[in-house]
């Protein structure tokens, strides 16, 4: 089963405001990437020069958080985000 | 809103739940604040609540919860590239409170808010806690998206997404190599499918520990878990390790979802929900400070997870439990300053779960430092037992010869006793 076809089964909130912001500078320098491997709801994806931040995919593991120093992640506001059905 | 409690728990998980049920059970008024939809909709569990320390809160709590199966089957199984050993433990023993039971997170969190309530505790969800609000040093309230709520004293139980904890100077944000990565799938089977790849009766569950292949590179191992009608299947792994080996998550789960010994219990079931959270390994020294001046840290906030058993939920309420009880004292007394709230962390030091974290550290970091230990075990463990049962002329002292050639081969042997003395050392 594709990543895609999984993620369509979540249910979300989505907030118009992203809740995820990179540091682009930083990234441009970044040679690792890890935000790339890392996320399991394959938020993020580089195309050069930028990274780009698909926030309304995010499951909220916060794992890029630890990953990666120049991800600024913060909690989706009240009520938005995932939404587990099972959990 | 702008309004005062005698004490706020930020999140409705099982750290903040108890905690609230401790507090309200004597009287305080609580609020409990979640960011969620409602309780469990941002929880993951991967699959075991051991009963022990919920029941000691609410005796016989487990004849009416939202369970799944009861845990009677145990087992490790070790993974090689083409081969597994699987070793199983299974008890009849009917124990009051039975060990452990499946559960997940949506349903059981509910429920287990609607316990709190029940006792007056206030829950408010939707509502995301940005900072917690000092006033002359100490702690007396937080801010949320939805306006400021002061207390007496806050119990901090964000969950292993430590943001407060960090902007209050509590802890620093984790480095990768304190921190796992679980991705987690339910899968959903009927009933009659799942007892009899297991061989379970009724509300039997079987548990199963996957070591070995595909997590080879890794700090980490694999799960199968039964519900009533799905499977937990899924992994934990430092996040290091996959920054290291540049394994995607949903790449590792299709792997470890294709291995024959998992597969076989999955197939034809249809995948529910795909999830995806971080356990907490900092273990004993990177716990963040537990109290301040008008706030108590529990649950995953608090790094309150052991890899060795598969605890974590457990310890949230242990935590839980011992925050309210010393909230509860400190409202009687009318002190919320850090030396009345430090009794909470003589409580934790003093408990089994934190005397366990406190022997086992280190460990995590020697796996990382000798990688090969999770793929050489379990690699050495099949390819012996392949060797043994093999019948092919010859003599039974030349296969033992043989069998201590592979295990030489995979780990030497001054490692492996090195390895031995330390295992030893942080579990005895």
């Amino acid at each position: 089963m594709r990543l895609e076809e999984k993620l369509y089964l979540l249910r979300h909130v989505v907030d118009e405001e992203s809740h995820i912001s990179v540091d682009q500078e930083a990234c441009a320098r970044c040679a690792e990437k890890a935000c790339l491997d890392v996320c399991p709801a394959n938020v993020y994806s580089y195309v050069e020069p930028r990274v780009f931040v698909a926030y309304e995919n995010c499951v909220e593991c916060g794992t890029c958080r630890i990953a990666c120093p120049f991800v600024q992640w913060v909690n989706p506001k009240g009520g938005a985000g995932i939404s587990y059905r099972y959990g | 809103m702008t309004e005062k409690f005698d004490a706020v728990v930020v999140g409705a998980g099982p750290a903040g739940v108890t905690a609230a049920y401790a507090m309200a059970s004597s009287k305080m008024n609580v609020a409990i604040i979640e960011r969620g939809e409602y309780p469990g909709s941002k929880n993951v569990i991967g699959g075991v609540l051991y009963t022990k320390t919920l029941n000691d809160l609410m005796p016989g709590f487990w004849k009416e919860a939202p369970l799944e199966r009861r845990v009677i089957e145990h087992s490790y199984c070790l993974m090689g590239k083409h081969e597994h050993t699987l070793l199983t433990h299974r008890s009849a023993r009917r124990s009051d409170p039975p060990n452990g039971y499946t559960i997940l997170r949506s349903k059981f969190d509910r429920w287990y808010a609607r316990k709190a309530q029940d006792l007056g505790a206030t829950l408010v969800t939707k509502t995301n806690v940005t900072e917690l609000l000092r006033q002359d040093g100490k702690i007396a309230g937080v801010r949320t998206d939805r306006g400021d709520l002061f207390a007496d004293v806050v119990i901090v139980a964000e969950g292993a997404n430590t943001m407060l904890c960090e902007k209050a100077g509590l802890n620093e944000k984790r480095p990768p190599n304190e921190m796992a990565i679980a991705v987690k799938e339910v899968v959903s089977l009927p009933s009659e499918r799942i007892r009899e790849r297991f061989g379970l009766e009724e509300d039997e569950g079987a548990a199963i520990e996957y070591l070995g292949e595909p997590f080879g590179g890794l700090v980490g191992f694999g799960f199968v878990y039964t519900n009533r009608e799905s499977i937990s299947v899924g992994f934990g792994a430092l996040i290091s390790r996959m920054v290291g080996e540049k394994i995607k998550p949903y790449d590792l789960m299709e792997r470890f979802k294709a291995e024959p010994s998992v597969e076989r219990f999955l197939r034809d079931g249809q995948v529910k929900e795909y999830q995806a959270h971080m356990i907490p390994e900092a273990g004993y020294t990177g716990m963040p400070r537990l109290f301040t001046d008008g706030a108590l840290v529990a649950g995953d906030s608090a790094m309150l997870a052991n890899p060795l058993t598969g605890e974590g939920a457990d310890l949230a309420i242990l935590s839980g439990r011992l925050a309210g009880q010393v909230a509860t004292h400190a409202h009687g007394v009318s002190d919320y300053s850090s030396s009345t709230l430090s009794e909470y962390q003589r409580l934790l030091l003093n408990s089994f779960a934190l005397k366990d974290m406190k022997k086992q550290s280190g460990l995590l970091r020697y796996i990382e430092e000798n990688l090969e230990i999770m793929s050489a075990y379990p690699g050495a463990f099949n390819s012996a037992l392949e060797e043994w049962f093999k019948v092919d002329g010859s003599t039974r002292s030349e296969k033992i010869k043989r069998i201590r050639r592979i295990v030489t081969s995979k780990r030497k042997v001054t490692r492996i006793l090195r390895d031995a003395y330390t295992f030893g050392r942080k579990l005895m």
